[in-house]
């Protein structure tokens, strides 16, 4: 099923001709809610810090005020387990963690300056580890997620583009599966990145 | 224009509804007591975060190194946010902990009993001051020839038991199934050793630690 809604998803991006395509690369930062809230004793999170991350995409028109694209994010941050309690030592490094996430979106205009973005994806886990909730390596998840762009003309054919992003998904893996944890936690995350857009005037 | 607003508006309800929901977390009341209870005290330990690795020293006799090594991956296994790690290192001068495969001459001595071998770890711990001075002492000894296959297997058991009480489980489990038991038989911590050592780790202690000689 998803390879073929790959297949159709790409030959709905390929079928304009190629001077259409709109394409795009920033850089920012990102934050998370927990990825999980244990108890021991006292609450205890695990989350990933404020971290830097890499966008690219490409969309194309697919009727008037509306485009259709695909917009891939890496970030990559600390993670770490802690708990509110003031004094606790048992804060821990639980080391590098990095997420890949394709976001297939439709974009539609607000202003001349101004769209909004929104769609479903996929994002990967993978941390530098094999350990702990990661033991079992690192989930695919499903998200939805959408955000805005703010564009500016700064060169010929070059766009200044601001961007805020929000996304939300659910956070499991088969070590906390396996360990008992039931349901899974409701993770969102946020970004604001700036790069440039190739357009066509 | 009322579609695109029901299209913008779609997307942020959707990521609302999705993040909706908390994991819920085990209990981990399936434990069993960990700390040494001398009256009228209880005493309670585990190695701080800067004291991670604990440097373990193990006499390199009987494949000793291996099933310690063994033993330290399996408890750090036991726990989902690196609570414990450990290291062997090759001198015992500066080792938390020390291997050997002789008969134990401390005072307090947690025994565990295999048919094959017999284990033993030397706790100094002054329960005057609750200061347990390091290193703490490991000792593995064969009943029979060291070379059968029963004495190996027996040696791997009994590692995994004694890096337990290394760790902070100063008691013995009282269920047979535990490889905190005292004459344990299964080759791997249970899930009841794993959440007795994931909660000790996050118990208040009530032991420091101070090194033989100073």
């Amino acid at each position: 099923m998803k390879p073929t809604l790959l297949v159709l998803f790409l030959a709905a991006l390929a079928a304009p001709a190629e001077a259409q395509l709109d394409y795009y690369a920033r850089t920012g930062l990102g934050f998370s809610t927990p990825l999980v809230r244990d108890v021991l004793f006292q609450p205890y999170e695990t989350k990933q810090g404020l971290a830097p991350l890499f966008v690219v995409g490409v969309a194309t028109p697919v009727a008037t005020g509306m485009r259709l694209g695909i917009e891939g994010q890496f970030m990559t941050g600390s993670l770490t387990a802690s708990s509110d309690e003031p004094g606790d030592q048992s804060d821990a490094d639980l080391g590098r963690l990095t997420t890949l996430s394709a976001l297939a979106n439709l974009e539609g205009v607000i202003t001349s300056s101004l769209s909004w973005r929104g769609g479903i994806g996929l994002i990967k886990y993978l941390p530098s580890d094999k350990q702990g909730l990661f033991a079992e390596g690192g989930p695919v998840r499903y998200f939805v997620g959408g955000g805005v762009d703010f564009r500016r003309p700064a060169f010929s054919n070059w766009d200044l583009m601001i961007s805020a992003r929000y996304d939300s998904h659910r956070f499991t893996t088969e070590a906390l599966r396996a360990r008992g944890f039931t349901q899974a936690q409701g993770v969102q995350r946020g970004s604001l990145s700036i790069g440039l857009a190739r357009t066509h005037r | 224009m009322t579609r695109r607003l029901a299209a913008m508006a779609l997307f942020p309800v959707a990521a609302a509804l999705l993040s909706c929901g908390e994991i819920g977390a085990p209990t981990r009341a399936d434990i069993y007591e960990w700390r040494r209870i001398s009256t009228p005290d209880t005493f309670a330990f585990h190695w701080p975060r800067e004291s991670l690795p604990v440097k373990i020293w193990v006499q390199n006799i009987h494949d000793l190194p291996i099933h310690t090594q063994v033993a330290i991956d399996g408890w750090k296994e036991a726990f989902l946010y690196r609570e414990f790690d450990a290291e062997i290192v090759g001198d015992s001068n500066v080792a938390d902990v020390v291997v050997r495969s002789t008969f134990p001459l401390g005072p307090t001595v947690l025994l565990a009993r295999v048919d094959a071998c017999e284990g033993y770890t030397d706790l100094a711990l002054d329960e005057e001051t609750g200061v347990l001075t390091l290193p703490i002492r490991i000792y593995a000894v064969p009943r029979y020839d060291p070379d059968l296959p029963e004495s190996r297997e027996c040696f791997g058991i009994v590692m995994y038991h004694e890096i337990g009480h290394a760790l902070g489980i100063f008691r013995h489990s009282p269920d047979p199934a535990d490889i905190m038991y005292f004459n344990p038989t299964t080759t791997a911590p249970t899930r009841r050793d794993r959440q007795t050592a994931e909660v000790l780790y996050h118990a208040r202690t009530t032991v420091t630690t101070a090194r033989e000689g100073n």
